[in-house]
């Protein structure tokens, strides 16, 4: 039996967190004897390894876990010396291991509305089967997605923690600003009250330094990224939410995102021709993380390679250790998913001329109206440009209505407008 | 010169034999339960019938999702832009096509060029497509030929309130039972398809001239229904069930033209 077999058996009889932790060690040992070459590049083999031996500690020490959401302040949960561990990647998990349907049935049977997203339904469902450690409590943001009021306070009653919802203005002006700021500070404050202990000046310098060094990489990288090459499949840099949104602010997370940024570097200059490319694309919103075959037949038949995602394409400034609350505020305030939907289609129109953008794809995951109402605005704003646009219909963690042959018509269609235009 | 065009699609197979991007052949015939078959047979027919051996043809191209499956091609191209190729041929002034297939839908952007510029399609669901037409007709114990020509015999309509096709079949089946005359419900089906298509059609832009293609194209009923909802008029070509295969056909005569170059 194989380490993927292995850890799936282990995740489907009678699980339980310790059960889990073993499962993410035999992860981390398998990643960590693959050799690179098995991996897209050194610095993915790292990420890898850096998530199971996360995965292993989060499942294995409860006192220390902190649940989160994607664009969570995670800066302050390490400040506070603990694990944060973003609940969406556990959906995801559950989708690669071929799970997700049956904790989505669960949910079904106890009337959850299919409408709601499948992500949440799916951790809720987790939770629900005992399967996390219980946490020292859950932080989580309206940014992007507002559903994490309810996901995570219903997560949080489940387990009787406490939930910490930060509630990210629609405007970036200054009151904002202070008003994100203040909430920020109020939350640190809570989290002492909860862990017992002092946020030391020190912890705090320490994350927001390792969270400095990890944003200028990423700057570095986005910048790497416009290229005439293309450095890196799309599929690796979707991959680059999990480095972002499970270690910003901790030691590994700046090691990994410099190894990244390395790696591009020696790309870059390396002679090799690199990775073939014929079209140049920008993907929207997130990719479908059950076994499919979207991105590899984009850009490993096709040759139609992703340059730039937009959840990547973050301006990641620096955060001020002497106006800690303030500049996390900014930097919260920074991501282009903040208020208007104007917001997210000039990063867009940003991405297509800085990158040379030749089609542009959404993919629309069922339930996601934050994402899927702008759709409309995008596609004319991409159409402007006189280049094609690509929405996919789809689901993020549910397979069942995933059919490859109605995928494959509209890819190649879309590929075959690009090459006529 | 002498190329063809394959379409393989869930319904039927057509194949279009050209000699110099004229027509010296085509066949239809049911695709079956073997796609791949269907492209052999689709193809040993139309040989026959043109007289001509497979090596007499200097390219082929296969289009409709058996396009994958064939080995008869040379090169295979989505129905989306043979669509859009067959109806610029036929008139070169179109700018849309829809294209009511078998198992989805389709409205297609044309360039002046004759390539597709831009789609919209409809697969996940019956409701809208060739094969909601089919259960509607044998729910009504009729031929999906007669439709189009009964839905004419009544300017009016009942509203088909389902939008899933399997649900649908169950109001018109209720619908029968209650005793409301064939030619309303028909009507009331048609207008709910175009409502589907029309939908598609201005999220992807309305443009005009307007063609539609495919076989449900020969439906009356149903091209009038799509007029009123689009309010424009379509042009149906002569074949409109060809027109895939014909566009696949011409676009092989642009691969041998282009590799002559």
């Amino acid at each position: 039996m194989g380490v993927q077999e292995r850890i799936k058996q282990i995740l489907t009889h009678k699980p339980s967190p310790k059960k889990i932790a073993r499962a993410a060690l035999l992860g981390l040992l398998q990643k960590s004897c693959t050799p690179a070459g098995r991996f897209h590049s050194r610095a993915h083999k790292k990420l890898s390894v850096l998530s199971f031996s996360h995965a292993w500690k989060f499942f294995g020490s409860s006192s220390r876990s902190v649940f989160t959401s994607l664009f969570s302040p995670i800066e302050i949960v390490y400040a506070h010396n603990l694990y944060p561990f973003m609940l969406e990647a556990l959906s995801g998990v559950a989708a690669k291991f071929d799970l997700a349907k049956d904790f989505l049935s669960q949910m079904e049977r106890q009337w959850y509305t299919t409408d709601f997203c499948s992500v949440h339904r799916i951790f809720i469902s987790v939770a629900q089967h005992h399967l996390l450690p219980r946490p020292t409590f859950l932080l989580s943001t309206s940014n992007a997605c507002d559903g994490n009021l309810k996901s995570f306070g219903e997560v949080g009653n489940f387990y009787s923690r406490p939930h910490l919802f930060i509630n990210v203005p629609y405007f970036r002006d200054d009151e904002s600003v202070q008003y994100l700021a203040q909430q920020l500070q109020s939350s640190s404050r809570q989290i002492e009250e909860i862990t017992g202990k002092k946020l030391r000046q020190r912890d705090l310098e320490r994350s927001m330094y390792y969270a400095n060094r990890a944003s200028k990489a990423f700057r570095e990288i986005n910048e790497l990224r416009k290229n005439p090459k293309a450095l890196m499949y799309g599929e690796e840099g979707l991959g680059l939410l999990l480095l972002w949104g499970l270690f910003m602010g901790s030691r590994q997370g700046a090691a990994a995102a410099e190894s990244y940024r390395d790696e591009l570097q020696r790309r870059v200059t390396s002679t090799d021709k690199g990775i073939p490319v014929k079209k140049r694309l920008l993907w929207l919103h997130l990719k479908p993380y059950y076994d499919n075959n979207i991105l590899p037949m984009l850009e490993k038949e096709l040759d139609a390679v992703v340059v730039a995602e937009e959840i990547n394409l973050q301006p990641w400034p620096e955060l001020n250790p002497d106006d800690p609350w303030k500049s996390l505020a900014q930097k919260m305030l920074s991501q282009a998913w903040v208020g208007n939907a104007q917001h997210r289609i000039q990063n867009i129109r940003k991405a297509i001329e800085e990158y040379r953008i030749d089609g542009v794809v959404h993919y629309s995951h069922w339930g996601c109206r934050q994402s899927n109402g702008a759709v409309r605005l995008i596609r004319d704003a991409v159409q402007e440009y006189g280049i094609p646009f690509l929405e996919i219909d789809g689901d993020l963690v549910d397979s069942r209505n995933y059919a490859e042959g109605q995928i494959r018509t509209r890819v190649e269609g879309f590929m075959e407008v690009m090459e006529g235009a | 010169m002498i190329t063809a065009g394959i379409d393989i699609g869930s319904v039927s197979t057509e194949m279009v034999i050209l000699k110099d991007g004229e027509r010296a052949g085509s066949v239809v015939i049911d695709t079956g339960s073997n796609s791949k078959n269907a492209a052999e047979r689709a193809c040993a027919q139309a040989l026959e019938e043109a007289g001509l051996r497979r090596e007499d043809i200097h390219f082929i191209v296969t289009t409709g999702y058996g396009r994958k499956s064939s080995e008869v091609g040379d090169m295979s191209v989505t129905e989306l832009s043979c669509h859009a190729r067959g109806a610029w041929q036929i008139d070169s002034r179109v700018r849309m096509v829809i294209d009511i297939g078998g198992q989805d839908s389709k409205v297609i952007r044309v360039g002046e060029s004759g390539k597709s510029v831009d789609f919209v399609m409809n697969d996940k669901c019956a409701a809208g497509t060739g094969r909601f037409l089919e259960i509607i007709a044998k729910a009504l114990e009729l031929q999906v030929s007669d439709l189009g020509e009964l839905a004419l015999q009544t300017n009016e309509s009942i509203t088909i309130s389902s939008m899933c096709a399997v649900f649908a079949e169950s109001e018109v089946v209720s619908l029968i039972a209650e005793g409301h005359p064939k030619e309303l419900i028909i009507a009331g089906v048609l207008d709910s398809i175009a409502n589907r298509v029309g939908g598609m059609a201005h999220r992807v832009g309305l443009a005009e001239p307007a063609m539609i293609t495919g076989g449900v194209a020969k439906n009356i009923g149903m091209k009038r229904a799509i007029e009123r909802s689009l309010g424009l008029e379509l042009i149906v070509p002569d074949e409109p069930q060809i027109v895939g295969a014909y566009g696949a056909g011409l676009i092989a005569m642009d691969e041998v033209v282009r590799a002559k170059k």
